[in-house]
């Protein structure tokens, strides 16, 4: 199965007027069995959340090494890992996911000899720590017969069939500047997964976008409708003019948007003679 | 390489509300509503300036009076560019109630977006509602808006109901006293700001007045985005000036 996979994470224009870095995170992985696996994270960048960027690189990384380490379990066995997704995806697999990205902040924190804050009774407030690098965690992995996907807090998962795009995880939306984060006690409850059984149309596009893109259009249907629209220009152009422009679109869109920082990762296959009809 | 423009269509900003409520019952008349007139009147080009400091924040302002019964002063919010203050008189008693009734409408969704930014809501009285006042908060701190807005009230004399404002406001820190006209031009001052801390979280706005506290993750009330130790302290008053 033929893929082109990239994207780029963009500082957002309200971050460059003030000085501060970008928070998003991203990382891509094509693996030698065909499936392909994405992840992005969004720092929160907030005074309590200093560290919010390192965050969200340990986030993108654990999605990977999770889910690498499973595929490399269940190899030559797609079904096997399919059914334990399905079944494990919103409970084990999502508290692992938790785990291993707490167990790894705390080393980061270590390492760089930060202090720890403490509690009313001279105990190590772990919850604080964590909030300094709180994050989301958008992660999508792509097989030749299934997807998977994950997801706590905002940004959005996205695929797009026949034109018309449609997210692959709907979460809880909370209004306004608030998420939920891999740092709350208990996250993995929030965690959201999705598992599901695909046959390719010719060709389709899915997209992990932190919420810096959805917020700068004025409805849902207006960001919808612009994901959809870079489906049409990758039939149109293909995969290399996409790839090399998007930095500027992303720029043009924050800039002129919600002045958040931008990540947009991009799986497009355009397809060979596969039956058609999308995902199911 | 073909030049491509950029696919997706049109781009926007975040909307920002920001409401003043404005008490205009009869306790009002004289030196409190003029100094009301004259305070928010003045916030105007301090606010436009913050929000040119911020284009991807689109700050629209509106203004609920209440008094016997209430009236939004422009049928649709303002942007701030175009905002100019209507001086209010003052007469009648205070429904307050029918405020909160009127607010909880326009803090549904819709006519609010759900990708606007918390909206910040600032409510002045000098009294006590007239009116069953309750049912009518209890409903506007039900929506999901009207949880997560930055409210604030300023407390006019020493007459006004601190209770009731403290129940707007979910937080007995964000219920400005002024019992005095310079106390009160300040605190609407103080006020004004929040439009401008509510678009950047993350950052520590440049002008004095309002700074930042972040609220611990997955905090629903919008108020505790304001840091309540910048708020301006009370001058101490000379027997005369105390309303």
């Amino acid at each position: 199965m033929e893929y082109f996979v990239f994207g780029r994470s963009i500082r957002g224009a309200a971050h460059i007027r003030e000085g501060t870095a970008c928070q998003d995170s991203c990382r891509k992985t094509l693996r030698g069995d065909g499936s392909v696996i994405l992840a992005a994270a969004d720092g929160h960048g907030s005074k309590a959340s200093p560290y919010s960027r390192t965050g969200s690189r340990i986030a993108v990384n654990v999605f990977h090494r999770v889910m690498g380490s499973l595929c490399d379990s269940f190899e030559g066995k797609p079904d096997k890992l399919f059914s334990y997704l399905s079944r494990e995806g919103e409970s084990t697999l999502s508290r692992c996911v938790e785990t291993e990205w707490k167990r790894r902040v705390i080393k980061r924190h270590r390492r760089n000899k930060r202090p720890f804050t403490l509690g009313s009774r001279g105990e190590k407030d772990l919850g604080a720590l964590y909030r300094q690098y709180g994050t989301t965690l958008l992660g999508l992995m792509v097989t030749p017969t299934f997807l998977f996907a994950l997801q706590i807090g905002d940004g959005d998962i996205c695929c797009v069939r026949g034109g018309r795009a449609e997210k692959v995880i709907v979460t809880e939306k909370i209004l306004g500047v608030e998420t939920h984060s891999l740092c709350r006690e208990n996250a993995w409850e929030k965690i959201g997964t999705v598992t599901r059984r695909v046959r390719f149309a010719q060709p389709t596009l899915f997209t992990l976008t932190t919420d810096g893109f959805a917020n700068s259009y004025g409805s849902e249907e207006d960001f919808l409708a612009a994901v959809g629209d870079y489906r049409r220009i990758l039939i149109d152009y293909g995969p290399g003019p996409v790839k090399s422009h998007l930095p500027v679109w992303l720029r043009e869109t924050s800039d002129m948007g919600c002045g958040d920082d931008i990540t947009m990762l991009i799986a497009y296959l355009p397809g060979d003679k596969a039956p058609a009809d999308g995902i199911d | 390489m073909p030049d491509l423009k950029r696919p997706g269509g049109e781009l926007a900003s975040r909307p920002l509300h920001f409401i003043w409520i404005v008490d205009c019952s009869g306790s009002m008349k004289g030196e409190k509503i003029s100094t009301v007139n004259h305070a928010i009147q003045s916030t105007i080009p301090e606010m436009a300036d913050a929000a040119n400091d911020n284009p991807n924040a689109r700050l629209l302002i509106r203004t609920l009076k209440f008094s016997s019964g209430a009236n939004w002063v422009t049928a649709d919010p303002v942007p701030i560019e175009e905002f100019a203050w209507d001086d209010l008189d003052a007469d009648g008693p205070t429904d307050m109630g029918k405020a909160f009734e009127m607010l909880a409408a326009q803090l549904t969704i819709p006519p609010m977006s759900d990708r606007a930014l918390p909206p910040v809501l600032v409510l002045l009285s000098d009294g006590q509602p007239t009116d069953n006042y309750k049912k009518n908060l209890e409903h506007l701190l039900k929506l999901p808006w009207g949880r997560k807005a930055v409210r604030i009230a300023i407390s006019i004399g020493r007459d006004a109901d601190d209770a009731v404002l403290e129940q707007f406001t979910g937080n007995p820190e964000l219920v400005l006293q002024a019992n005095n006209p310079q106390a009160l031009v300040k605190m609407i001052k103080w006020a004004s700001t929040a439009a401008s801390v509510v678009p950047s979280p993350s950052v520590t706005p440049k002008q004095q007045g309002v700074q930042m506290a972040v609220p611990a993750a997955g905090e629903t009330n919008g108020s505790r985005m304001l840091d309540t130790k910048s708020i301006p302290s009370e001058q101490k008053n000379v027997p005369e000036d105390v309303w």
